[in-house]
């Protein structure tokens, strides 16, 4: 069991569609895929195909075990859980995380959680084999943001493995591209790869789908693939 | 008018008259209509139109005429003789029916409908393709067999008997390996020098023949030394042949031009063994890592001298410089500007690179470097012709060396050109075949390396400042500086090395006038050396050095030998003079069992960077020009200055260059008159001379395939792109004006545009904004760009308005990639004689149209002329009938 927390540095970095278009990048190696959705925003159902009308999510339920009918499939195989209409019956976002130990049928199965913004890392109970993602787009909140994120790290002793994954990068803006480059030689936890800007991203939600099935030859395919290969290769040194 | 017709009406009614006398009232008639549809409708004599008529009713006394048959018999006559035109009684027309006549009654036509003679054609092609093919086939089965063999013979050795013997210490013996030798020089000596018969000749190189047959696609280097060996043994005992039995001493003209011959085969003969030795094992050295630590790496500087070429060659040199990978601390960067002009100048401040001019301009190039090296510092010095784009990998690959050796005073990587060179550009064979330079760069660099004897080739290279300052900088008592400097080095005891993985690339002359004026320089220089700074004599070489050294400077000996070659077989054709004195059979025995086992050989080791015949062509393009430079540096070598070779040129339309292609039409001339005189000489001359003559004229015609190909160069195709494109195939990304991107592969790219090919149609039009994401490393540049032409999966983008920044980030996304030129010699295959020999034939049919084509307008009419009467002339021979449509 593979856990990848992916939060926003701040709002609106893209996480969502992140987790969305990796779940089903991960899925196409034909494993277990898990997309919980612990924002109270409640839009991944959104990105993998859930049509705007339902209401329900894990919120709504009492325990987890009623929850868990609540898990949808996408047409890739993807199972997600949204996260509902903040009912507020007892389950919250931390008991979900670990009654997700339950649903474990393989060793292999990857869980993606969607976590919101506005929550902090340290309110995660993580363990070391963890990896948890902060999504940052290339401009200058997200450099302060960023350092300031490094010395909280610093203080308190983390154990999983934290990363900052750049998002919406466009190499035109000159800002963007000296940015990123200052980041990949100073910021010590930057991921090695970064996700182009790309309109099919927006533009496969119009079709309620992910950009990795609307546009095969687009970079953003590329961009996921290359994520998920990283992620599978970051896991599997924790599983040695 | 009305009086003629009425005078007509007279005689008409008169002769009327007379005729209903003898014949019939509708005969009479019919005399008429006739005559007058054959006087007015014909067009024929007064004569002829009276007196046909008669004659048509004489037939009919014998034929019955009526219409259809009459159409049936025009049919036929019109089958049977279907060139003949129309007005038919014309003297043309009277050879056509008397040949055709002839044809019709000796040979037999009656089965031949086109379809007929298709079908036969095609069985007959069909019959030579397949014999073709199972010649191919009993080749290719035979050669595998004798790999077989051999590989059975090596693997039996490895038994415990052979062990024992192959590793015991006798074979160390010094006094052995000496009796070897001297045993193994013995047998070729007597091999050489004994003179055998005719039958015993045939033999003797028939044997010899079949084991390098069998031993041709043998892998590995003892093969190759077997067959060296045997190439030296056929090639010297032929000389050895020539020397002693075939010069004519009776004939005072064929004994001098026999000599000539002589002397030019010993040329060859002498090259040939020098190349052998100097190719025999190549090197092919491997890149050293430096150290870990950047702190220790020396400090380079890097020199672009440049003379009178415009900015935009030097601009993309100087950018991929700075981005070469070293500590920029220890990287210095000069434009050496000899044509002193300030928007060098303010281009190096602006990118920030040095800039030096000196007040004069002695000594060329070597003068401006020399000058260079009194105001900058570095250890080592990179020198890069302007044009020469360097990867970011140079400094990496080629630093290693000093480190590892500190007697190592230059590393030399190779030449490499993204352009077409005029040979390739003008025959249409760039990246088909492998050019001029390849054998330089591919195998005989390589080759001297090992013979520790790398020349300095001026550009692509670093040199140690010490040893350069030990023997006073650059040479500059020749024009080619690069070699004398190299010399110098070794003399004083320093080792040159060469590493054959091309680390720049540059462009190549842009027309044949230009090539052959940098040939000249070199062969120029070449002589200077030899006659200033002998690298046989003096101090510092070895042997092995000086042997090298010999053959550079003999190639470029080669224009006299060349024309002695090309116009040999015309002695005999034209005067009968026997200059190879020998029977035919001796002549057929030696000379082609000879050249075919040289050209095996020689295939074999060079196949992978010269194709068969082709050094042929390139020699004879150059003989001429070489010729006099050579013999005047050879007399004076003080005379003649440094010409610049100019380069980023253009070509603006299609044009034959009749002045440097002047010497080769005047030899083809030559030969081709000899032909002709040949055939004249072989229908009516001495029946005796049959055999000498027909050698004389094979040969000869080979000198007109030759001629042709050289003849071909010369018309200069035109060149429309100032910036080159360059074939290419790593993957990038575009972005479209809606912000969609799309993964693409770059086929190609040059300075100011890419060719893109993208995995699915694409929905691009002309004049699309686009950006365009290239990466180097982690960092991704875009570009934006404008899309130039499409094609279904295929985009052309051009860049506009690039500042310097993006510039500079082009240029490191391509052409200074590490992997940009390393595929250069993967691109060929190995060398096969056969079909490199149809290249070289086709080549020069092409020559031959070429000058047809681009003759001058004085000319035209001549042309005109004799092809009008070559096609009447054709016209005249008798034809196969052809089927004719009956309703036509």
């Amino acid at each position: 069991m593979k856990r990848i927390f992916l939060k926003g540095i701040k709002g609106g970095t893209g996480t969502t569609s992140i987790v969305a278009n990796l779940a089903c990048a991960l899925r196409k190696s034909n494993v277990p895929v898990y997309a919980i959705d612990l924002d109270p925003k409640g839009d991944l159902g959104l990105h993998l195909g859930l049509a705007w009308e339902h209401q329900l999510g894990w919120s709504d339920y009492p325990n987890f075990a009623s929850a868990c009918e609540q898990f949808h499939q996408d047409n890739d195989g993807v199972k997600f859980l949204p996260y509902g209409s903040h009912s507020n019956l007892g389950l919250d976002f931390s008991s979900i995380i670990e009654s997700c130990q339950q649903l474990n049928d393989s060793d292999d199965s990857w869980f993606l959680f969607d976590c919101p913004a506005h929550v902090d890392v340290h309110r995660y109970s993580l363990n070391e084999d963890d990896i948890f993602l902060e999504i940052i787009n290339c401009d200058a909140i997200c450099h302060s943001f960023a350092f300031k994120r490094l010395n909280t790290l610093k203080q308190a002793e983390s154990s999983w493995q934290h990363y900052f994954l750049t998002n919406k990068y466009n190499s035109a803006s000159e800002l963007e591209s000296d940015l990123l480059q200052l980041w990949q030689t100073e910021l010590p936890l930057i991921a090695p790869l970064y996700i182009n800007k790309d309109e099919v991203i927006k533009e496969a939600t119009a079709f309620r789908n992910v950009a990795i099935n609307c546009a095969p030859y687009s970079v953003a395919n590329d961009d996921f693939e290359t994520l998920a290969g990283w992620l599978v290769s970051r896991a599997s040194q924790n599983d040695q | 008018m009305t009086n003629s017709i009425h005078s007509l009406g007279i005689t008409h009614r008169l002769l009327k008259g007379i005729l209903g006398l003898f014949l019939t009232k509708q005969l009479v008639r019919f005399v008429f209509i006739k005559f007058y549809s054959y006087y007015n409708q014909h067009k024929m004599s007064l004569l002829g139109a009276i007196l046909l008529p008669f004659f048509v009713l004489f037939l009919s006394l014998f034929i019955k005429l009526d219409n259809n048959k009459k159409r049936e018999l025009k049919l036929k006559l019109k089958r049977l003789y279907p060139h003949v035109s129309q007005p038919v009684l014309t003297p043309s027309n009277c050879i056509r029916i008397a040949l055709q006549s002839v044809y019709l009654a000796l040979f037999n036509t009656t089965t031949t409908s086109q379809q007929h003679i298709a079908v036969e054609q095609r069985k007959s092609w069909r019959k030579l393709t397949r014999s073709a093919r199972l010649l191919r086939l009993a080749d290719s089965k035979l050669v595998r067999s004798c790999k077989g063999l051999w590989l059975v013979a090596r693997k039996q050795t490895k038994t415990k008997s052979y062990k024992a013997v192959s590793s015991s210490p006798l074979w160390k013996n010094s006094t052995l390996k000496v009796a070897f030798f001297t045993l193994i020089v013995f047998a070729v000596a007597i091999f050489v020098t004994v003179p055998f018969s005719i039958e015993a000749q045939a033999v003797f190189i028939s044997l010899i023949l079949v084991v390098a047959y069998s031993l041709r696609r043998v892998e590995g280097k003892m093969a190759t030394i077997v067959m060296i060996t045997l190439s030296v043994t056929t090639s010297t005992r032929y000389l050895w042949w020539r020397y002693t039995d075939t010069l004519n001493w009776g004939d005072p003209l064929a004994l001098t031009l026999g000599i000539g011959l002589l002397l030019a085969e010993s040329y060859a003969w002498l090259v040939l063994i020098l190349g052998f030795f100097q190719t025999i094992n190549p090197l092919n050295r491997k890149p050293i890592a430096l150290g870990k630590d950047t702190a220790n790496w020396p400090t380079v500087d890097i020199y672009i001298p440049t003379y009178n070429e415009p900015l935009d060659v030097v601009k993309p040199t100087t950018i991929a410089a700075q981005s070469i990978d070293w500590p920029a601390d220890k990287l210095n960067i000069y434009i050496l500007d000899d044509g002193k002009r300030p928007e060098f100048a303010e281009f190096a401040k602006q990118i920030g690179v040095g800039y030096l001019t000196r007040p004069d301009n002695k000594h060329a190039k070597a003068g401006n470097m020399n000058h260079a090296m009194k105001v900058t510092n570095g250890d080592y010095i990179a020198i890069f012709d302007c044009d020469h784009i360097p990867a970011r990998s140079f400094l990496q690959m080629t630093m290693g060396q000093f480190i590892n050796d500190s007697k190592v005073c230059l590393v030399q990587t190779p030449h490499h050109f993204f352009s077409a060179d005029p040979f390739e550009r003008n025959l249409k064979n760039h990246r088909k075949i492998p050019n001029e330079n390849m054998l330089f760069y591919g195998l005989i660099q390589d080759g001297n390396d090992m013979w520790d004897a790398t020349f300095f080739c001026g550009s692509c290279a670093v040199l140690r400042r010490s040893a350069l300052e030990e023997i006073g900088g650059f040479a500059v008592e020749t024009v080619t500086e690069d070699a004398h400097t190299a010399l110098r080095m070794q003399r004083a005891g320093y080792k040159t090395t060469y590493i054959n993985i091309p680390q720049a690339a540059g462009l190549a002359t842009d027309s044949l006038s230009a090539h052959v004026g940098q040939r000249i320089r070199w062969a120029r220089g070449m002589a200077q050396i030899f006659r200033l700074d002998n690298p046989l004599f003096g101090k510092g070489l070895n042997i092995a050095q000086r042997l090298c050294y010999l053959n550079a400077m003999l190639h470029f000996l080669s224009g006299i030998p060349r024309i002695v070659f090309l116009t040999a077989p015309l002695a005999l054709i034209y005067f009968n003079a026997q200059i190879i004195y020998a029977p035919f059979v001796a002549i057929f025995l030696y000379i082609v069992p000879t050249l075919l086992q040289v050209k095996i050989t020689n295939s074999r080791i060079q196949g992978k960077y010269r194709y068969s015949f082709w050094g042929e062509v390139y020699e004879s393009v150059l003989a001429w020009y070489i010729l006099k430079p050579t013999t005047v540096a050879l007399i004076n070598p003080n005379k003649g200055k440094f010409n610049v070779t100019e380069k980023g040129g253009l070509n603006k339309q299609d044009h034959y260059d009749w002045t440097i292609s002047k010497p080769y039409i005047i030899l083809l001339l030559v030969n081709v008159l000899g032909m002709t005189y040949g055939v004249f000489r072989l229908l009516f001359g001495d029946s005796s001379q049959i055999g000498v003559l027909v050698i004389s004229m094979l040969w000869a015609s080979y000198n007109v395939i030759i001629l042709g190909a050289a003849v071909a160069v010369a018309a200069e195709a035109k060149q429309v792109r100032s910036s080159h494109r360059i074939k290419a195939n790593f993957p990038a990304a575009i972005r479209l004006a809606n912000g969609r991107t799309i993964k693409v592969k770059i086929t190609d790219y040059s300075n100011n545009g890419v060719g893109l090919e993208t995995d699915h149609n694409h929905l691009c039009r002309v004049n699309d904004k686009v950006e365009l994401l290239m990466s180097r490393g982690l960092k991704q540049f875009s570009f934006p760009t404008y899309i130039c032409n499409t094609r279904d999966k295929q985009l052309g983008l051009t860049l506009r308005d690039l500042d310097l920044e993006k510039q500079k980030a082009f240029i490191q996304c391509t052409f200074s990639r590490a992997d940009a030129w390393l595929d250069w010699q993967e691109n060929f295959k190995h060398d096969k004689p056969s079909y490199s020999f149809s290249h070289v034939f086709y080549t020069s049919l092409r020559g031959f149209k070429n000058l047809i084509f681009h003759a001058p307008n004085e000319l035209r009419p001549a042309i005109a002329f004799a092809s009008r009467v070559l096609y009447f002339v054709a016209s005249l021979l008798p034809k196969k009938p052809t089927k004719v449509l009956k309703t036509s």
